[in-house]
């Protein structure tokens, strides 16, 4: 039995609730689920029990709507969703009428690079080595002013 | 050979004695106690903030702190007592107020002090009442005490009579007078005198005292006090004189007198003194800064001026029963001393982490399950770590994996749970059954453990011990299996930075050398069955036929422990995951040897 397998993709704002764009890449010109098709494909999603995978990559294909979604997403953090769905192909190879989620994927867009075909968007957490630090927050002039010499 | 991905590390070999350790990481060492005489630290720029996280339950929990100092003052006097205030930084987030009971100053309780006084502050500092200086007032010069002035005593006498009613003499410095007086009177008959009563008064004209007597009588008359110049002495006749009897032709008076002259030596005057000169001590008490967000203690006292004056320099330390308030996965707001808790707080607080990416379930069947076993967090988080390595590295001491499923953050057991939170003893049902038919042909690699991982050893949970009184010292328990490993080798566990009884120490160290002993290997492999319920630390089971020309209807059947699952977009399925022992009853080996043999 053939099986389909595709990937569905969400940008949200960084409220969670409002979804900024959505996409899938299997049914080309379909609009299956209000999720226009577009063209990326993305690494897999890893599940783990040692503090988890740092980031996600997406490849999406370059065009100036993306290119200013995913500008748009940098500078107001959105969340980016991703959603792995199986399903069994239609002869006609319209989108059945049930597909099954096996896989799903939330994180932050984090960074994204771009060349002349392809913008990379990394999808993971600010729980990086740079942001995420414990304890929160260091001594600062602003906070505790000029200390004592003493 | 490979290592068992469910160990916990123990505490690695030291590494060479260094000066060049992380500003942050020195600051941390600090944090907790270096002796009770330690001087008074202060903040330094670019530190961590510390944050306290503890709570104190039926005598259990809490943490001791040494809060550095955002406001330094002294004030030292050389002949008096010596003071200080200091401003301390307590805790990032806010903390409930301490009890003044709590705190200490050196070897002492901050209530022996005097004039003390503690105030807790959130998003500010406490000034009213605390005096930020730094001043040294030097003695001065005292003042001489005078000399009181004295007197110089001459007796004198006099006697006589007169018929005068009168009697009238001046006696300079007269210090007291002693005088006798009679009446005589001349009977007509005989010419004679004799002695007749009567009245008289003798008074002092410069003190206008008087004093009536009679007859043959003797009257002291006693000065006040000393004095200068000329006074008069004066005996009236006195009303009765007048009236004698009419067979008395004259009369007179009989006197003697006895005075005490003085001559008044005057004293010297006191003379004083110079008081001490206050001038500012040529250090900095600290100024500015908001203190938003964050937790203060300020705290003043005196000392008697017989102390040594390295006393009042010394470290404040106190006793936190209830640290940093926090939004509490099982609802509500308050200190805790939650594992979980803990991991939601600095995911939400340290990373912004949307909600969306905690997975709060986990997290509730995480506190219930630590609740239920008594593993507890009483410490102060103060080394700059990252937040992911942290709870990696923590998580496992409450028997709790650090997972990310589906990119959300949670906690899972690292044993199976009954419905009500405890570990299980049941025979486990595996999440999912793996075999030859669906798994990848070629895909499967089994990893033996190092044997060397596998050979008995005493694990040395170290702890930390602790009252309200006496600031914690670390305690090790050893955990081994019996009669193995009596001489070593030893690994060190360190959970002194979070663990206060003995009872979770030893709890988790029977998980770390039952799991080593009895954990063999591991196995990866890919598959294409739908598996997408499954998360980090499943149990699945996997049967592989050996099956083969010359090894007919051999075949295993062995539990294993999610370690990761990786689904791609190709449809494929990567698993990694540990050997999980079981008893002959299907139940988890390990935990049956936490309970009933170690």
């Amino acid at each position: 039995m053939t099986i389909g397998i595709a990937t569905f993709i969400n940008f949200r704002q960084s409220n969670f609730a409002t979804v900024v764009a959505s996409y899938q890449s299997y049914w080309p010109g379909q609009l299956v689920d209000a999720y226009s098709f577009y063209p990326f494909t993305c690494a897999a999603i890893v599940s783990n029990a040692s503090g988890g995978q740092q980031t996600l990559s997406v490849d999406m294909a370059v065009s100036q709507p993306i290119v200013a979604l995913i500008e748009n997403g940098l500078t107001n953090s959105y969340f980016v969703e991703l959603l792995f769905y199986q399903f069994v192909p239609t002869p006609t190879g319209a989108p059945p009428p049930s597909k099954i989620l096996f896989a799903s994927y939330i994180g932050e867009l984090i960074s994204a690079s771009q060349n002349e075909t392809t913008i990379t968007i990394q999808v993971g957490s600010s729980l990086n080595p740079v942001e995420a630090q414990a304890p929160p927050r260091k001594f600062t002039t602003t906070l505790i002013g000029e200390p004592p010499k003493v | 050979m490979t290592s068992n991905p469910n160990y916990i590390a123990p505490q690695s070999a030291s590494a060479p004695i260094t000066t060049n350790l992380r500003k942050d990481e020195l600051a941390a060492l600090n944090t907790v106690d270096q002796g009770a005489t330690a001087q008074q630290r202060v903040v330094a720029i670019g530190n961590s903030i510390p944050l306290v996280f503890c709570r104190f339950v039926n005598n259990v929990g809490g943490a001791w702190v040494t809060p550095p100092a955002a406001r330094y003052g002294l004030q030292l006097t050389e002949s008096a007592s010596n003071s200080f205030s200091f401003g301390l930084v307590l805790s990032d987030g806010q903390v409930p107020a301490v009890a003044a009971s709590d705190i200490y100053k050196g070897a002492l309780s901050l209530g022996s002090l005097i004039s003390p006084n503690a105030v807790t502050t959130f998003d500010g500092l406490a000034t009213t009442g605390f005096d930020y200086s730094l001043t040294y007032t030097t003695a001065g010069t005292p003042g001489t005490p005078g000399t009181p002035g004295s007197f110089t005593d001459t007796t004198l006498t006099a006697s006589g009579a007169s018929v005068s009613s009168v009697f009238s003499a001046s006696y300079a410095n007269v210090k007291s007078a002693s005088i006798s007086l009679q009446f005589q009177g001349r009977v007509a008959t005989t010419l004679a005198y004799e002695a007749v009563a009567g009245n008289a008064t003798i008074s002092h004209s410069s003190f206008g005292v008087s004093q009536q007597f009679f007859s043959v009588t003797t009257v002291s008359l006693t000065v006040p006090g000393p004095f200068g110049g000329t006074s008069t002495l004066s005996i009236s006749s006195g009303v009765d004189a007048a009236a004698l009897n009419p067979r008395y032709v004259s009369y007179r008076v009989v006197y003697n007198i006895s005075y005490v002259t003085s001559v008044f030596t005057p004293g010297t005057p006191a003379t004083p003194g110079t008081p001490g000169v206050t001038s500012n001590l040529l250090l900095f008490a600290g100024s500015g800064g908001s203190f938003a967000g964050m937790t203060t203690l300020a705290v003043r006292g005196t000392y008697a001026a017989s102390t040594d004056i390295d006393a009042v320099k010394q470290q404040v330390r106190c006793f936190i029963r209830n640290g940093v308030i926090v939004s509490r996965v099982l609802g509500g707001t308050d200190s805790s001393d939650s594992f979980p808790d803990l991991v939601n707080y600095l995911l939400t607080r340290a990373s912004s982490a949307s909600s969306s990416l905690i997975d709060l379930p986990s997290l509730q069947a995480a506190e219930y399950f630590t609740s239920s076993y008594g593993l507890r967090f009483n410490g102060v988080v103060a080394n700059s770590v990252n937040l992911r390595d942290y709870f990696s590295r923590v998580s496992p001491f409450f028997l709790l994996r650090f997972v990310q499923i589906n990119g959300k953050f949670g906690l899972k057991p690292v044993l199976p749970l009954l419905s009500d939170y405890s570990l299980s003893l049941l025979p486990i049902v595996p999440a999912f059954t793996f075999n030859d038919n669906n798994i990848v042909a070629g895909s499967f690699q089994k990893q033996y453990i190092s044997t060397s991982d596998r050979k008995p050893f005493c694990a040395l949970m170290t702890w930390r011990s602790q009252s309200t009184a006496f600031f914690g010292v670390p305690q090790t328990t050893e955990v081994r299996y019996a009669g193995t490993a009596v001489n070593g080798p030893f690994e060190q566990y360190d959970m002194e930075e979070f663990c206060t009884t003995a009872d979770h120490a030893a709890f988790v160290g029977k998980y770390i050398i039952a799991s080593r002993k009895h954990v063999t290997h591991t196995v990866s492999f890919q598959t294409t069955e739908f598996t997408s319920n499954l998360v980090p630390t499943d149990i699945v089971r996997v049967t592989w036929d050996y099956g083969s020309s010359f090894a007919l209807g051999e075949a295993t059947s062995v539990l294993y422990q999610v370690d990761s699952v990786s689904e791609g977009a190709d449809g494929v399925f990567r698993v990694e995951a540990t050997h999980f022992p079981t008893t002959a009853t299907g139940a988890s080996q390990v935990a049956f040897d936490m309970f009933n043999i170690i």
